[in-house]
Order: C-alpha cells, then structure tokens, then sequence
C-alpha cells in the first residue's frame, strides 16, 4: 500500500547510507588485500596473515568483549538495584531527574568526569590530600588509564545505567509492575524479595535486546578508552583509530584489516541482536 | 480498584522521597559539580579545590562572537540542524519505501548504524568522500551524519507503519485517494507526533558526534565536541569545564520538560526495542 513515487524517493535515499556503508566496506577489504591505495601490491594475503599472528587484534577484541561484558552487567546489577530502591524506599521523581541528568551527560564528558575525580591529582586525591589521606599525587593509587580498566569500567557502567534503568522505570510502569509485586508483598514476601522473585523476570525478559545493544555500544566504544582506556592492549575502536597511518602508508592495509574484521564482528552482532525474539514478533 | 492499592505497601509514592534525593544530590555533585567549580575561574594547581583565579571570566570569553569556543558552537548548531531535518525526512521516506517489502532483511540492515562505532565508519568512509572532494568539509561531516541519522529516524518510524495504517492506507486508496491523500489522512497523522522526538533525536546524534567529525572533519570542521577533546589534550580542564557544560545543555533542557511531562527519554529506544524483539 505504499506509492510507486515512495518507493522511489526512500528507495533512492535509502541508497545513500546503503552506498556509503557497502562501499566502505568494500573498500576496507580490497585495502587490507593488497588491491587499493597509494602502496597497492596487487592481491595478497600477508597483511591478514601477520595481523593474526602478531595477536594484537586479537587481544584488543578480547579486551572489549570482557570491558563491555563487565560494564553491562554492572549496568544491570546497578539499575536492579536503582529499581528496587524506587520499590523499597519509595525514591520517585528524584530518582528520575537523577537518572536524566545522568543521561544527559554525554560518552565524552563522562570520561572527562571519571580524569577530574580519579586522576592522581584529581579531586578524591586532593580530598584525601586535605584530610591527611596522602601528601603527595603520586601516592594516590592509578585508577586511570590502568591495566584493570577500572576508570574506563566506571565510566562506561555510569553512561549505560541510567540509559537502562530509565528502561526499566519505563517497562515497570507500562506493565504495572507494582501490583504484582505489592501482591507478593501482600502475601508476605519482603520487598526486596519481591523485587527479585517476581520483578526482575518480567524486567528481564524484556531488556535482553537492551542489554545486547549495551553490550555492542560499549564494545565499540571510543570516547572513553581514549580518554580514560589503558594504552596496551587497547580497546578495539582505539586500536583502529590509532592505526589509521598517520605516521607510515604503510600501516594503512593493517588498519583495514581491523576494520574489517570490526565490520564482520558487528554484522554478526546484529544478526544477534535481530536473530533473538523473532518467534514473537508483534506488528499489532 | 485492586485491594493492593488501597492497603498500605510500601511501595510507589507512599514514602517521602529520601532516597531518591539522595541519589539525586549524588548525581549532581558527582556530574554537575566539579564542572560547574572548575568552569568558574581559570588555573587549578595542585591541592586547590577551586581553581586558583576564581571568577567568571571563561564564561564571558566563551560568548564572545571571536571566541573559538562560540564559533565551534555556531558550526555545531548548524551540523545539528541540517543533520536532524534532512534525517528525519529522509528516515521518514525510507520507513516507507521499507515497509513495502515483506523480507525483513532491509528493516534489519537499518539497525546497523545503531551498533557500528562512528569512529571505524568514519576511518572508513574518508578515502571515499575524499575522492568525492568532501573530506575536510561541512558538506562530507553532514553526509556521513545522514548516513547514521536516516536509518536511526527510519528504525523510529517504522513502528507506525502497523496493520492499522495498512488498513487506512487501503481505505483512503479504495476510496478513490490519491498518494498525496494517503499522505495527509494516514501518513502525517500517524508521524506528527513523532517527528519532534526524531528531530531532537537525530539533532542530539550531530551534537554529540565526535567519531565522524573528527575523522571526515580532519581538524577542519571544528564542533564543540572536537573543542572540548583538543582542550583535554591540552590540559586545559577550566576552559573544558566550560565546553563540557556547553555541551551538556541540550541534552539537559530537553530532560527537563521530559521529567515534567513524563515523556520518557528512552521512548525511541523502547521503539527500537519493540522493532527487534
């Protein structure tokens, strides 16, 4: 039911990302074989080869997986717990205004945030300094920029939390959660009880996309690794970035051998994403 | 109503909102409060709390027309505007050219600027808009932009197109209606109401774009975003006190008549979400 102009137009406009993005691809590949650029050799396979046996890729994708995995679940964890609040000791408005601000604070400043409280002469370290904690910067403990990625995995589980618990407020109150849950408290659960027992299925249930999307968004993240991420192995959108040639052509086909990869891996994300739930598709 | 509401449970509103103050004050002490303090002076040595010349001189230089920080604004306003009204319009034809397929591979591929990292695509697109001799150029920052903002704005609308608009569609056609018919009596009133979120949101995607203007920009296309990493780099955290405030503020003045009116901000990701599952 939809006009052969329509069609036309969002057919041709439709084009434009779709070109954008197949060609991007395209030209990635044919870079990282030999095929395109400056220092073209023609089709070999050397560039891939010594990409997977330096192992560097490798770490990298295995650094973001494990950095987002931890973020999403502490982002869970977190807004689990910002719910039950709500429930528990009746938190409200504030509660959302809270988690708005929160949201509203965008990847870069966050990161930027996470430097001017946990850098050694940040603002817990000048805290400290004041109360007689330490005398000097270099006693405060590295928390940025640091093998564990503890400032990176704080920013990110302060950039998806509120972006999940606003969910969660939201799928609570479109469900009426309430009643089923004060039902369980009626019939003698405690109120934490019932949060987890009888909430947090039905939360659940539908925030498994959400929680893939979150998943994907910190694995890709930017921003913040760059701001905050530790320098070696790095996260994998820094990896790329950095190796883009700005210092040597020469480097150039290895980066489109990661981005390559980075494109399969997020196509594969995708097929992931879309792949769950499609048994209950619902158009109403 | 339910016996559940008129006993009293611990629940919803029946308890002042101690907690929820708390966590309030925390959020904004955490967030708003050191950048609030450090945009409100310039120098900040080593143990200060508060920077060491206090007063609101950054703000002034900020809001003079001569400031780079006030161009980068300006340039920023403009990529945000032209971004979110040619990707809304744009999403809201392709939404339509989409939905005439049944294969639900096409409204799936329009899912891929959600997941793909700005940055890589960036990287990746340079050569070719660089060819195209758009690299370094609003006009390259902006196409890169729609590529993300079209499908973003598409995915929204998408969920109107349901059996219901289907059903109209075939009503307004039956009746002998043409597609500038269908257009005003099924299309406009189903997307009216969307349009501003999509606008505000495709607007805010530009806003806050630092991955593909940093690359297709090339340092040429200077944003409030691409300002404020150059002055971390620099070390220079008051005047990025200030850029970061700046920045902020869209976002923030559009959560506050969203608290308001309760009109959540995750509206359109409870829509994309209905679109997945």
């Amino acid at each position: 039911m939809v006009g052969p102009l329509e069609k036309i137009l969002g057919g041709l406009l439709l084009a434009i990302p779709a070109v954008l993005f197949l060609r991007m691809f395209l030209h990635g590949l044919q870079y990282s074989l030999g095929l395109k650029g400056l220092l073209q050799s023609g089709w070999t396979t050397t560039h891939w080869e010594a990409v997977f046996r330096s192992g560097v890729l490798l770490e990298s994708m295995a650094l973001s997986a494990v950095t987002a995995l931890i973020v999403t679940m502490l982002s869970l964890v977190g807004a689990i717990v910002l719910i039950g609040t709500r429930f528990c000791y009746g938190a409200g408005k504030s509660l959302e205004a809270a988690l708005l601000l929160a949201l509203s604070t965008p990847a870069i400043v966050m990161a930027m945030l996470t430097r001017l409280w946990l850098e050694p002469g940040g603002l817990i370290a000048r805290m400290l300094f004041w109360t007689g904690g330490i005398s000097s910067p270099a006693e405060f403990p590295v928390l940025i920029n640091d093998p564990y990625s503890l400032g990176l995995i704080l920013c990110g589980v302060f950039c998806s939390l509120p972006f999940l618990a606003l969910f969660f407020l939201r799928v609570w109150e479109a469900n009426a959660l309430h009643r089923y849950v004060s039902t369980a408290v009626l019939l003698g659960a405690s109120p934490w009880q019932a949060v987890w027992r009888i909430a947090l299925p039905m939360l659940w249930n539908r925030s498994r996309t959400l929680l893939v999307l979150i998943f994907l968004w910190n694995f890709s993240a930017w921003e913040g690794p760059l701001l905050v991420g530790q320098q070696s192995p790095r996260m994998i959108s820094v990896l790329i970035a950095d190796s883009t040639g700005e210092f040597s052509l020469a480097d150039r086909p290895r980066s489109f051998t990661y981005s390559t990869t980075y494109f399969v891996l997020a196509a594969a994300g995708l097929a992931v994403l879309t792949r769950r739930g499609r048994h209950h598709v619902c158009r109403d | 109503m339910s016996v559940v509401t008129e006993l009293h449970i611990p629940g919803k509103r029946q308890k002042p909102d101690t907690s929820g103050i708390v966590i309030l004050l925390t959020v904004v002490m955490l967030i708003l409060a050191p950048l609030l303090l450090l945009s409100g002076g310039t120098g900040w040595t080593w143990p200060a709390l508060v920077p060491d010349r206090p007063g609101g001189m950054l703000w002034s230089a900020a809001l003079s027309p001569d400031n780079e920080l006030f161009g980068a604004m300006l340039t920023s306003l403009l990529l945000a505007g032209v971004t979110s009204i040619t990707g809304t319009v744009s999403g809201l034809l392709i939404s339509r050219a989409t939905a005439a397929f049944s294969n639900p591979v096409p409204r799936m591929l329009l899912l891929f600027p959600w997941i793909v990292s700005p940055v890589v695509a960036g990287i990746s697109m340079y050569d070719q808009l660089a060819r195209a001799g758009l690299a370094g150029q609003m006009s390259g920052v902006v196409l890169a932009q729609l590529a993300f903002a079209a499908p973003l704005s598409a995915v929204v609308f998408q969920n109107l197109w349901s059996n219901r608009t289907r059903a109209m569609t075939r009503l307004v056609r039956d009746l002998g209606g043409s597609t500038t018919a269908v257009w005003r009596h099924v299309v406009w009133p189903a997307v009216r109401r969307i349009i501003p979120v999509c606008l505000l949101q495709t607007a805010l995607f530009s806003w806050l774009d630092y991955g593909l203007v940093s690359t297709i920009g090339g340092g040429r296309v200077e944003t409030v975003t691409v300002r404020l990493f150059a002055l971390l780099r620099e070390g220079g955290m008051n005047q990025a006190a200030v850029a970061a405030l700046i920045l902020m503020t869209p976002p923030l003045l559009l959560a506050v008549p969203l608290a308001i009116l309760r009109l959540q901000l995750p509206d359109h990701v409870a829509g994309v979400s209905r679109e997945i599952s």
